[in-house]
């Protein structure tokens, strides 16, 4: 073997060596690994501007002076959206039922965060129109009894509302906001810090249910009537009255 | 030009309905059954596209030869000293049902059909028991069945298939081993596993959501009628169970005596005065008279009610006090003849002679 070779193939070695090695100190320079995510549990309470939700007593007055009960709270949580303190927003894909008077259905768990701190919580009271679509959910019992007829455009209820209230002439009468259709799901956004992270994975959400009959809208159940669904002009004001009904404790 | 118009405006959730009927049709040749070792053979209900998974008990699962007893105890006199079987007041040619039961105080009750009830959660019209399992406990006493306890054990121990059946179902080697109160909680349970197997879903509405049949122009009139706020049916009636399975005062009555106040017998809530639970409404045909008490006779005098007879009181349902309601839904005698004309569609002819 001549000298001279051997000399070329430990140039060649060394060349390699150095790729080798810079292509190490490059994976050093990746970005840390993403955070451990989080299972987050949001819980959601009722009450009637500050007082406690009861069950069907006429105990409560709304915006408009229309003593009122409510007896019925049915409705489907989605879109939700979490702001990282850069602004950007993490998605969570999910569509919840909940039920006021159904302890079972007011807990549920939102899989997928990245641990650390927030700025705003984004959801959506019923479903955007992707999901809105007649048996495209599951058929429980729950799913099933929100239904809105195809003949009046399909998917589902977004909000039940029901519950009796006292007319202008003081006779006991029943209302039912009922919200459906496209483009009449709430929007809601609350701006408010958290953090998330292991050993504290909870949110609790509070609902102004009184917060349905105002703001920005004034709903006089006798006046605007006492029922809502196919009635555009009243879901529409249910909607957008919708956007502040949650707060986070 | 009718047909045409039919299948053009069919809603899409129809179609998508139909595919899915038509694939469980198919499937449903019969439940497969699960092979185990040892023990009754597993029995898993084949469920009709878009009905929600049935309420099962696991203290009482299904197999085959717990249904295979249940269904030879329900219409079998063996288990009454005067006669009478399950089948006596739940008819099959009336889907399981019987016009009225009169009990013991002269009240008179609408008897509540035996189908789909695997997808109840509560049964009898104010809902006073939550189990089909032990829906049928009552029955072994003096008011019905009449039962006598020695006579019961020395038919069934005796019977030439019955302790054969007792053993394949639950493993019962000797039926006089049992206590009475055991011995009645399996016959429930083999009779409710029968219960469960009695599922609807072979109507022509059914088959018009799979597009193998047409609805005439009164029945699609009617089928308008019911799922808009024309007639607002859906509500307690919806597709596909067409019950909520949820407790209403429906607006029959203005005050509330006896068996009329409802759901207050078992709640004690005052709340609750003159509240049932929503019938289905599948096989509605058969299984006349009408509300609990069985006050109308016909479907049209049902409609007519819905029409112009709602009664005020403080616990009407919300949903019976929209304003149109109050008023009366307006309808004419066209419509209402539509709206019956569609309630007839609900019927499955398959499922009460088969």
């Amino acid at each position: 073997m001549k000298p001279g070779n051997h000399t070329y193939s430990s140039r060649i070695f060394l060349v390699a060596l150095s790729l080798i090695l810079a292509g190490a100190c490059n994976k050093d320079d990746t970005p840390p690994p993403a955070p451990p995510e989080q299972e987050l549990t949001i819980m959601v309470g009722y009450s009637v501007d500050g007082a406690a939700l009861v069950s069907s007593d006429i105990v409560y007055t709304n915006a408009a002076g229309n003593p009122f009960s409510v007896y019925t709270l049915n409705y489907y949580l989605s879109g939700f959206s979490l702001q990282k303190m850069d602004g950007s927003w993490k998605e969570l894909y999910d569509i919840v039922y909940l039920d006021a008077f159904n302890a079972a259905k007011n807990t549920f768990i939102l899989k997928g965060i990245p641990a650390g701190d927030y700025k705003a919580f984004k959801l959506i009271i019923g479903l955007e129109p992707e999901n809105n679509e007649s048996n495209s959910l599951p058929p429980t019992v729950d799913n099933i009894n929100m239904s809105w007829p195809d003949m009046m455009g399909g998917g589902y209820h977004f909000l039940k509302l029901e519950g009796y209230f006292k007319d202008a002439n003081a006779v006991t009468q029943g209302y039912a906001m009922h919200v459906g259709t496209n483009t009449f799901h709430s929007e809601v956004v609350i701006n408010q810090e958290y953090a998330i992270y292991a050993g504290k994975d909870t949110l609790k959400l509070n609902m102004n249910i009184a917060e349905w009959f105002k703001n920005p809208h004034t709903y006089d159940l006798n006046i605007q009537g006492n029922y809502s669904m196919g009635r555009d002009s009243s879901m529409r004001k249910l909607s957008e009255n919708g956007s502040d009904v949650f707060t986070l404790e | 030009m009718g047909a045409m118009y039919l299948h053009s405006n069919r809603p899409k959730t129809f179609l998508i309905l139909g595919i899915g009927v038509a694939i469980w049709l198919v499937a449903c040749t019969k439940d497969k059954p699960v092979v185990t070792p040892t023990g009754p053979t597993p029995m898993e209900l084949t469920i009709p596209p878009f009905f929600p998974k049935p309420y099962l008990n696991p203290d009482n699962p299904l197999t085959y030869e717990g249904v295979k007893l249940g269904k030879k105890l329900y219409s079998d006199a063996i288990l009454s000293s005067n006669g009478l079987s399950c089948s006596s007041c739940h008819n099959k040619d009336l889907s399981y049902s019987t016009p009225l039961f009169t009990d013991k105080n002269g009240a008179s009750t609408s008897v509540p059909p035996h189908v789909n009830l695997a997808f109840n959660p509560n049964y009898n019209w104010n809902g006073s028991l939550p189990i089909l399992d032990t829906l049928c406990m009552g029955d072994f006493e003096p008011e019905f069945f009449n039962t006598n306890r020695d006579t019961l054990y020395r038919r069934l121990s005796t019977h030439a298939e019955y302790p054969g059946l007792f053993r394949d179902a639950f493993g019962i080697e000797n039926i006089n081993d049992l206590e009475y109160r055991a011995l009645k909680l399996k016959i429930c349970y083999a009779i409710s596993q029968h219960i469960r197997t009695l599922i609807s879903a072979d109507s022509k509405f059914d088959r018009y959501v799979m597009n193998t049949v047409n609805l005439d122009a009164m029945e699609t009139e009617g089928m308008s009628i019911f799922f808009s706020e024309k007639g607002d049916c859906f509500h307690c009636h919806g597709a596909p169970l067409f019950t909520d399975n949820i407790f209403h005062n429906n607006g029959i009555n203005e005050t509330f005596t006896g068996l009329d106040q409802g759901r207050f017998l078992v709640t004690g809530d005052p709340k609750h005065l003159g509240l049932f639970s929503s019938p289905t409404l599948r096989n509605i045909e058969y299984t006349a008279p009408y509300m609990h008490d069985g006050r109308f006779a016909t479907l049209e005098e049902v409609v007519e009610f819905y029409n112009s007879g709602v009664k005020h009181s403080e616990t009407l349902d919300p949903l019976m006090t929209k304003n149109n309601k109050m008023t009366g839904l307006q309808l004419t005698d066209y419509q209402k003849k539509c709206l019956v004309a569609f309630l007839k569609t609900l019927s499955d002819p398959v499922f009460v002679t088969e």
